[in-house]
Order: structure tokens, then C-alpha cells, then sequence
């Protein structure tokens, strides 16, 4: 398990993360990271064999809501913050599928 | 071998997580609230409706209901997908093992294996071809609550896949869950398919052709995929795991370079949505509420009432059609003659005035007493359906049903000296044809019992009108 | 060093006496924070605060307001408001203005609370010093040199300064018990689930709580009654049956005193604090009012810092995904591609402390380390969580401290993350848990404050509220002020 784990594949996970990282920054949030993954592979040693993990400190059920429209269309409002609006859409450059 | 994974969109009236509503074909992003689009602070709340139509199909198909599920993030990065996550289920869906029936090639019923069923949030749209350059994204769609129906890989054939896509839109439209609109996407599929080379113990590797929306584009894209993966193996290549788009215009799937399959997704349990937990009296509730389903109604039509298979199956479909056909046959007590009617004079005029069989303009029980009175020779087959008509212009009170039968002259005048006597002066003015007659000539039988129909602006019974002039005859 | 009266108690009987009206009260608080030179603001909006002001002074000569109506206060800038920009402390967010207001906005905005800015933060409240927020430090009200503590550290230094008596914060980790502390001010964190966390900017959903940040624990009580509550937009929000809280918006809190059993935990990490002497004197000093010690075990408190980093990493990392350039927010400059505009509007939008955490959820979600990381840290957290109820079965609340040193010096532990969250100790156990915990000052070292920390079982708000009220009834720290020119005190 250590082994897997001395390696950490910067580019990957700012890959998955959508963020771009350059050369400089790459070795200085590697061993950032490194030494964060190494702080917290400290609790590795507590026995949790007959535990079930706890997702919430909220031991309940989930709460529904009633099947109604409760929104009104307020395009504008929620649009007026966007980057890059065209005839009401989002834009983006052109992706190929 | 094949496996499919149909996502339903289930006709709510909101979104899955938030108030917005759930309408289809708005302005672009008019249908949006901030949580469909992802703005900071907002949270989703779970849609009770989309949690009781997901129970209701795992109750169709005899599947087990989980009675605590969880919802999970599915992580990546799309434009028309807001949170960079789609809330989905992963390890713990609702719905969990069933099965479907379908019709196989030979005619033979088989069983799909239905692996799960699990609620999510449907993504936006992205457009690509609407402006120079840019992709236009739409997130009107985004939140509308999707049931992922997934199948075991029991599916043989391109046919078999088209049969059981089509059974699932059959039992989910019945059932009420969704509107079963295939062009307005209400029903996708994608589809999974390997071959496995003859004398080859080990499947190949599997490609999954995304986004298909109709019987027979699945079925074309299936038959595709099996020619292109057989054509690459024989020529000694090798399958490719990738995610295939159908173009129905160049007859063909082609690899999409936007989405990886081997992409990590890194689900884990939303913090924002607790466990889903369903208590067994309310999947009780629900299973006890579910109407009885086509296949065991097709059944039931053809042991019960003696109908056809082929009327049997198109009476059971559609739950409206269905369940007045049933209340016809059940007021009228005729099942065989209501199933006619349904199938025909009825489904015709619908057709014509363009409604659906919940919006039929007549009563099952003010048409069960039209049946009735053709059936016992009160009037005819003809005047029945011209009387269908008006009835269905103005519907009458059930007691003066028989006040505008004779204000129509539409009743029959069977049986008596009356329809006698038309039927003699009917030969003795025609006496040239009665000869022919007489001489075995059965081809003017039909003239004479026209010009009695004619004589009684088809109030007469023809059967009887036949049946007295064959009388006429023998007695010479 | 100075003392200050003027708390929420005291401005709301000047404004009910007449003595001062909200515009006047509002105009100095504006002027005041307008001469902040501490960077406890993010931005002040002054026409919408008068506005407020003037409206509340209507209802106040109509004798239709609540205990808060007319006192100036500020929200962390995580809290959405309509009327100005929600930046997070982030690039990303600089020119964001949220469609919609938070429903802690709402609810104070509803009790007449005149809101005059918001205040500076941690980058997505990722972090215990300040240093993080885009819009530059927030230096520590006693001693600029110093941090005020994060991630609340703008909400902790504007009531410290006395620009206003009460600011909202939250605490994901300890974001409003620390800077607290640090800044010798009193802040609750309150039981997961109590106040909605519908339009406060999310960093690390099942830890995230929002809480009130005042003079003294009266205060907060008065103020938590108004913000907590249910609300059907967020589903994580509690249903709770809390007839004290209820009865505080009509009648005000008049704290009740009887002995409690208090807990004291056991252990290396509890014995290495710098202010043993100061924290050691509250015990006496709550020992004489007729609370009793005992000393108890959280043997799995010590993992609570890991368990912290792995589960909000991992929540921050998808938490933040919404953030892509694409519906709101910072986009960079002619993206070639979409590829092109998500990496860099997100590299450009978020700083570095954001993107470390952001990777490191990246990692220990990812396929093969999944069990290992997150499974694992969330069966500690049941562990964690079990230890706090046992001991609860034995005391009434919890004594410790809220963090293991005073206020460290700026730039001091910048380049060492880890230090920087080992920072979070004693303050991360009771957020993982989801149980209410107070931060109340307990005197000084250095010169610079500390704070001791009550800890009580879920939804015992009251019980350490009463604990901290009697405290302060009997003790002054909560009442020391770096300056003698608090604009508060006019009045």
C-alpha cells in the first residue's frame, strides 16, 4: 500500500481537477502534497475493522419535498453574472464530439 | 451479447432536486432555478414524486425495493453538466434485481434480466452546430429526474434489444412514470455490445453506443455494431472499449472523442443528501396502488374473454385504452363486440380528432347501451355507429337513450310483419331480379336486401331482411 | 486595554430607550469600519445598510421589533446576499452577485438587522490564519503583526475592533471557534443541521455550520435564536423542537445556573497548550460557581486531524467543480478551447491554498485509494463521534482548549500546510462529530488573547450557553478591547 502511494501523478489529478500547474508550481504542490497524504496516512494505524463509516453527523433520513413548482423562469436575474451569454444560451468554445 | 441501459425521464411536475418546473421545450434556460445551474450556497432537495414512480416500476417489474438508498456525486466536467457532478446512485440504487418479459424471434417469451434501477439528475444540452465557433449550452433538461434502467447482458439480438426497449416504454407509460415521448427524448438507451468469436469461451470487449431514441435506430445501431466488431475482429484487429454515437443519416457508429470510458468518475456519497430510506408499508402502499399490468391484462383478455391474441395485445398497451375497454366489456357484458368497437370505430374517430383514448368524448357506459341494443337487434350495426357519432356530439341521459334512437328513426323494425311486407314489395317490384333468383342466381340477393336497406334508411336488420328472403325463396 | 458594555444587550436597550436610532448607530459603524486598516471587510454597502437602518427605526417607534432590529452587524462574505457581490475571499467570485439571498440573511434581515458589509475570509474558508482570502490578510485586532485566525478571521476582528457587536461566521473545522480565540471575542459553532446552510458558499457539506460571533455568549444566544431554524431548502437543515430558542425571540434570554459536570480530557496533546495557566485558572474560576471536573478519554481524538483533511479535501474537491468558468464566475481571457478555459479560468480563479486541497480530495477519491482514504476516515469519524457520546453518558459538556497556542505571527506558517493544520487540534473533533461547541475568551498570554472551549452533546446549545454565561458574569476577558476607540461606546 505505501509503495502505490509514494508516487503522486500531479499532472493526472489537476488533469481530473481541470487545473493548469506549471513546472514550478508542479515540485511545490508535490511535496505539499506529499507531506499532507503523509499527515494523514497517520490514521491508517486505527483498528476500524467492526466500524461502519459515519457519512454524516446527521443520523437521519433524507427529507422530500412535495412534487410542486415553486420556481418562477428568472432568467435574466440568474444569467447576470455569466461570463458569456448568447440568445439566453451559455457559450462556450466549440466542443467536438 | 447485449446489454441496455434505458434512462427514463419521469413525468414530475418539478425537477428531481429543485422547484423549476419540469415542462419541456421552453425558451433555452428558462426552465432554470440556481440550483439546475449549480450557483454557489444552493442545495438539492429531493423530489418525493420521482422517489414513488422509481418504486412503482421496481414494483412492475418484481424487483427488490431497497429500502435505504444513497445518492452519490459522479464526478466530471462538462459544460451542460452545472456542478461538475451529476447526483446519481452507484453502489446502493432503489431499485435493485428484476425482470421483463419480452417476445424473442421464434415467437417464444423470454426473460431479460433487469441487474437495477436507480434514480439520477438528467444533464443539459449542449448544442454545437447553432452558433459559429461556440457551443450553445441549455440547461432546461438539466434536473429532470431520470430512472437508469439497467439490463443484464441477456440480450442476443439487435431485435431482442429493439423488443425489450420497447417493452420498457410499454410498461413505463402504463404505469404513469413517463409521457414515453421518444422524439422529445423522454426515453433513451445506450446500448452495450461485444461478440465473441466462434469457439471462443471469452466475450470480446465491449463498445456502448450512447444516446439512442427510438425502437428502430436501436435496432439498426446494434446490427451495426455487431457487423463493424466481427468485420475488425475477422480482419485481425482488435475491439476498442469506447463509447460509439449512432448517426441514423450516414448508417453508421463512429467513435466519440469527447468522453473517455475509462474516465475516473470518483463517486462518493453526497453530504448534501442524507440516506434515502423507504419505509416497507410505503412500498406496500405504492405496490397495492400499481393497476394490473399489459402482459397479465393481454392474458387475462384472451382466458376471460375469449379475445384474439392479436386484440388482446392491442387492448393492453395503452392503460386508457385499456381500462375503457374494460369498463365497456364489464357494463355492456359483451367483451367480444367491445373489443371491436375499441379497436376500431372508436380508435378511428380518435384518431381523427387527434385525442388520446383519456380523452375519449363518449362514456365507456353511455356506449356499453349503444352495444347493447345492437346486440339484441334493437338497431343496427350501421345505425349503432351513426348513433356513436351523435352521441358523441351530444351525449344524451342514459333514460333518453331510446327517445333519441326513434327521433333518429334508427330503430330497427325487425322481426315483424312490417319489415315483411317491405321485403315483398321490394321483390314484387323488382321482378326480374326475383327470377334470377329463383334460378340460383345468389349474386342479386345482395341487390335485394340493398334496396330493402335503402326502402328503410337502414333501420332493418340485413341479417334478418336475408333471412326472410331466403324464406320467400324456398317457399317458391 | 479597555472594556467595552456595548453589546447587543446593551445597543438594543439604547435603541428601545430611545437613547440612539439605528441611522445613527449604522452611520458610525460604516465610518468606522470605512477607517478599518486591519482588511476586515471585503465590502460595505452603505445605501442598503441605511436603508435597513432607517426601516428598522420604524419599527422600532412602532414597537414592532425584535431584540435585534437596528443593531449593525456583518455577514462572512460566504453568506449570499442579493444586494452586494458574494466573493468567498476568492478570485473566482470577485464580481459574483448572487440571484438570491442566504436563509441566515434572510432570517436576520427579517429581525431587523441592519447588515453594513461583509467580511474578509480564507479563500473558500480553507484555512486558520486569513492569509488565504484573495482580498489580502485580515491582521489580528491586537496586534497587526499577527493573524486574527481563519477562516472567519474578517467577522472575528470587526467585532473584536467594535465596528460591530455581531458577525455571522462559519465553521467547518473550527473557522468560528478559532479566530475567536485568537481575536478574544466569543463564538458558537452549533449543532450540525441547526441553522441552514441554503446560499452559504459550501465548502465541505457534511462538516460546514454556520454560527454567530459576538461579545459574550448572551449575545450569541440571542443572536443564534434567530438564525437557526428549519428551512425546506436545505435538506440537511434539522427539524428540532427548541422551546427556549423560540421563547428567547419573544422574551429575550435569561440564562438559568445549576452545577454541571464537566469533562476534561486526558493526553499528551492536551498538555502541550502554551496558556496552561490561563486555561487552568477557568477551570478554578468555573470550579468556584459549583461546576465539577472530572477527567475523561476521547482516546480517538488524536486522528481527528486527518480524518478532517481527508473528508474535507474530498468534499472541497467536487464541492468546487461548480466552478468551471462556464454559468458565473471568473472566466480567463480567450480560452482556445474548453479544456483551455476550464484549467485556466480555474487556475486563475482559485489560489494556491484552494488548489491543494482541491488535489488532495482529487487523490483520496480516486479509484484504488477510495477505501483506503475516505472509507476509512469516515469509520474514524463513527469512532470519533462514539467517544464523544460515551463521555456524554458520564458529564454535561466538555472542557478544552480552542487551540494549542495564542495567534501566530503572519507569514509565519505559510509554507508549511501541515503546521498550519495541526492549528485545528481541538477545534476539527466536535465538527466532525456535528455537536455544538463554544469558543469563549479566557484571558491572555503574550498579550494576546486565548480561548477556552465548551463542548456539549448535540443540540445542547443551552447547557454551554448557561456554562459561558455564568463565566462571564463572573470574569471580564470577553469584555477586554484593543483600543479605547471602539465607535460602539459613544453610545
Amino acid at each position: 500500500m505505501t509503495d502505490k502511494k509514494n508516487h503522486i501523478d500531479i499532472l493526472h489529478l489537476a488533469n481530473l481537477a481541470k487545473v493548469e500547474i506549471d513546472e514550478a508550481a508542479e515540485l511545490k504542490l508535490e511535496s505539499d502534497i506529499k507531506s499532507i497524504i503523509k499527515m494523514i496516512s497517520k490514521m491508517m494505524e486505527v483498528d476500524t475493522s467492526d466500524t461502519l463509516p459515519l457519512k454524516s453527523p446527521l443520523d437521519s433520513a433524507q427529507r422530500l419535498r412535495p412534487d410542486q413548482v415553486s420556481e418562477k423562469p428568472n432568467r435574466d436575474l440568474l444569467q447576470r453574472g455569466a461570463p458569456e451569454i448568447k440568445d439566453g444560451f451559455f457559450t462556450v468554445p466549440r466542443v467536438i464530439e | 451479447m447485449i446489454g441496455l441501459e434505458v434512462h427514463v425521464q419521469l413525468a414530475t411536475t418539478s425537477k428531481i432536486f429543485s422547484g423549476a418546473s419540469n415542462e419541456y421545450g421552453s425558451l433555452a434556460n428558462e426552465n432554470t432555478c440556481e440550483i439546475d445551474l449549480g450557483l454557489p450556497g444552493s442545495l438539492p432537495v429531493l423530489n418525493e414524486k420521482a422517489v414513488e414512480m422509481a418504486v412503482k416500476f421496481g414494483c412492475a417489474i418484481s424487483a427488490e425495493i431497497n429500502e435505504i438508498s444513497i445518492f452519490d456525486r459522479k464526478n466530471y466536467f462538462y459544460p451542460d453538466l452545472p456542478k461538475g457532478y451529476q447526483i446519481s446512485q452507484f453502489e446502493n440504487p432503489i431499485v435493485g434485481r428484476g425482470s421483463i418479459k419480452i417476445t424473442d424471434e421464434a415467437g417464444a417469451t423470454k426473460i431479460i434480466g433487469i441487474t437495477r434501477a436507480h434514480l439520477e439528475e438528467d444533464a443539459g444540452k449542449s448544442i454545437h452546430d447553432l452558433f459559429q465557433g461556440r457551443t450553445a449550452v441549455d440547461l432546461n433538461r438539466t434536473g429532470t429526474p431520470l430512472l437508469e434502467i439497467v439490463s443484464e447482458p441477456d440480450i442476443r439480438s439487435a431485435r431482442e434489444a429493439s423488443e425489450y426497449f420497447k417493452q420498457i416504454h410499454n410498461l413505463a407509460t402504463f404505469i404513469g412514470i413517463c409521457d414515453g415521448n421518444l422524439s422529445e427524448g423522454s426515453m433513451r438507451c445506450d446500448a452495450n455490445v461485444s461478440v465473441r468469436q466462434k469457439g471462443d469461451s471469452l466475450l470480446g470487449e465491449r463498445t456502448e453506443i450512447k444516446n439512442i431514441n427510438s425502437f428502430k435506430f436501436v435496432e439498426r445501431a446494434i446490427e451495426l455494431e455487431i457487423e463493424r466488431q466481427i468485420d475488425v475482429l475477422e480482419d485481425g484487429g482488435e475491439i476498442v472499449r469506447e463509447t460509439r454515437l449512432f448517426d441514423p443519416d450516414k448508417d453508421e457508429t463512429r467513435s466519440m472523442r469527447s468522453k473517455e470510458l475509462s474516465e475516473d468518475y470518483r463517486y462518493f456519497p453526497d453530504p448534501d443528501l442524507l440516506p434515502l430510506v423507504l419505509s416497507r408499508e410505503e412500498i406496500e402502499k405504492i405496490k397495492s396502488e400499481l393497476p394490473e399490468l399489459p402482459q397479465q391484462r393481454e392474458k387475462n383478455y384472451q382466458s376471460r374473454f375469449g379475445l384474439s391474441g392479436y386484440d388482446s395485445k392491442q387492448l393492453s398497451v395503452d392503460r386508457s385504452k385499456s381500462d375503457f375497454f374494460e369498463e365497456l366489456a364489464k357494463a355492456s357484458g359483451l367483451p367480444k363486440l367491445s373489443a371491436n368497437w375499441v379497436n376500431s370505430n372508436l380508435s378511428s374517430l380518435l384518431n381523427e380528432k387527434g385525442l388520446g383514448f383519456d380523452q375519449t368524448p363518449i362514456l365507456p357506459s353511455l356506449l356499453a347501451e349503444i352495444l347493447i341494443r345492437i346486440d339484441d337487434g334493437t338497431i343496427s350495426s350501421t345505425s349503432g355507429k351513426k348513433l356513436f357519432r351523435a352521441f358523441c356530439e351530444t351525449p344524451p341521459e342514459i333514460p333518453e337513450i331510446d327517445d333519441r334512437i326513434d327521433e333518429m328513426g334508427l330503430r330497427q323494425i325487425g322481426g315483424t310483419d312490417g319489415l315483411k311486407d317491405i321485403v315483398l314489395d321490394i321483390l314484387k317490384e323488382h321482378p326480374t331480379q326475383l327470377a334470377e333468383l329463383l334460378k340460383g342466381k345468389q349474386k342479386v340477393l345482395g341487390f335485394l336486401v340493398g334496396q330493402v336497406m335503402k326502402k328503410t334508411k337502414g333501420a332493418a336488420n340485413p341479417k334478418e331482411v336475408n333471412e326472410i328472403i331466403q324464406g320467400e325463396i324456398k317457399k317458391g | 486595554m479597555t472594556q467595552t458594555q456595548f453589546t447587543i444587550k446593551a445597543l438594543a436597550e439604547a435603541l428601545s430607550n430611545g437613547k440612539v436610532s439605528s441611522v445613527e448607530l449604522t452611520k458610525e459603524a460604516i465610518n468606522a469600519a470605512r477607517g478599518d486598516t486591519n482588511n476586515c471587510f471585503i465590502s460595505l454597502s452603505e445605501e442598503h445598510a441605511l436603508q435597513q437602518a432607517h426601516d428598522a427605526d420604524v419599527q422600532i417607534r412602532n414597537k414592532a421589533s425584535s431584540f435585534l432590529t437596528g443593531i449593525p452587524m456583518a455577514h462572512k462574505d460566504i453568506f449570499c446576499t442579493k444586494h452586494s457581490t458574494t466573493t468567498c475571499g476568492s478570485k473566482m467570485l470577485e464580481n459574483f452577485a448572487a440571484p438570491y439571498d442566504a436563509t441566515v440573511v434572510r432570517k436576520l434581515d427579517d429581525a431587523g438587522m441592519v447588515c453594513i458589509g461583509k467580511t474578509n475570509m480564507d479563500e473558500f474558508a480553507m484555512g486558520s490564519s486569513n492569509e488565504s482570502s484573495f482580498f489580502g490578510a485580515v491582521h489580528h485586532p491586537w496586534d497587526s503583526d499577527y493573524v486574527p485566525g481563519g477562516s472567519s478571521g474578517g467577522s472575528a476582528a470587526a467585532v473584536a475592533k467594535g465596528y460591530v457587536p455581531f458577525a455571522t461566521g462559519t465553521d467547518t473545522g473550527g473557522s468560528i471557534r478559532q479566530p475567536s480565540a485568537f481575536c478574544g471575542v466569543t463564538g458558537l459553532k452549533p449543532t450540525y443541521g441547526s441553522i441552514s446552510r441554503f446560499g452559504m458558499v459550501a465548502f465541505a457539506s457534511s462538516l460546514d455550520q454556520a454560527g454567530p460571533i459576538g461579545l459574550s455568549a448572551l449575545d450569541l444566544a440571542h443572536s443564534f435564536a434567530f438564525m437557526a431554524g428549519f428551512d425546506k431548502r436545505d435538506s440537511t437543515c434539522a427539524k428540532r423542537r427548541d422551546d427556549w430558542l423560540d421563547r428567547i425571540k419573544s422574551e429575550g434570554f435569561t440564562p438559568g445556573h445549576s452545577p454541571k459536570k464537566i469533562g476534561l480530557p486526558r493526553g499528551r496533546i492536551f498538555n502541550e497548550i502554551s496558556y496552561q495557566n490561563a486555561f487552568e485558572t477557568a477551570r478554578r474560576q468555573l470550579e468556584s460557581s459549583g461546576h465539577s471536573f472530572v477527567e475523561v478519554d476521547l482516546p480517538n481524538l488524536e486522528h481527528a486531524v486527518p480524518v478532517y483533511y481527508v473528508l474535507a479535501s474530498a468534499e472541497a474537491s467536487t464541492n468546487l467543480a461548480r466552478y468551471d468558468g462556464v454559468r458565473f464566475g471568473h472566466r480567463c481571457n480567450d480560452p482556445r478551447s474548453l479544456e483551455d478555459l476550464y484549467r485556466r479560468s480555474r487556475s486563475e480563479g482559485f489560489g494556491e491554498e484552494v488548489k491543494r486541497r482541491i488535489l488532495t480530495g482529487t487523490y483520496t477519491l480516486s479509484v484504488g485509494y477510495f477505501d483506503d482514504y475516505y472509507v476509512k476516515a469516515q469509520k474514524i469519524r463513527r469512532k470519533i463521534s462514539d467517544d464523544f457520546t460515551a463521555t456524554f453518558s458520564k458529564v454535561d459538556a466538555l472542557m478544552l482548549p480552542t487551540t494549542p497556542d495564542t495567534a501566530f505571527k503572519l507569514g509565519s506558517l505559510n509554507d508549511d500546510p501541515v503546521s498550519m493544520y495541526q492549528q485545528d487540534l481541538f477545534t476539527v473533533p466536535a465538527s466532525l462529530a456535528g455537536i455544538p461547541a463554544l469558543s469563549i475568551p479566557c484571558g491572555f498570554h503574550n498579550d494576546l488573547p486565548v480561548g477556552l472551549q465548551l463542548i456539549g452533546p448535540a443540540n445542547s446549545e443551552k447547557t454551554i450557553l448557561e456554562i459561558a454565561c455564568e463565566y462571564q458574569k463572573n470574569t471580564t476577558w470577553h469584555l477586554a478591547r484593543p483600543h479605547s476607540n471602539s465607535v460602539l461606546e459613544k453610545f
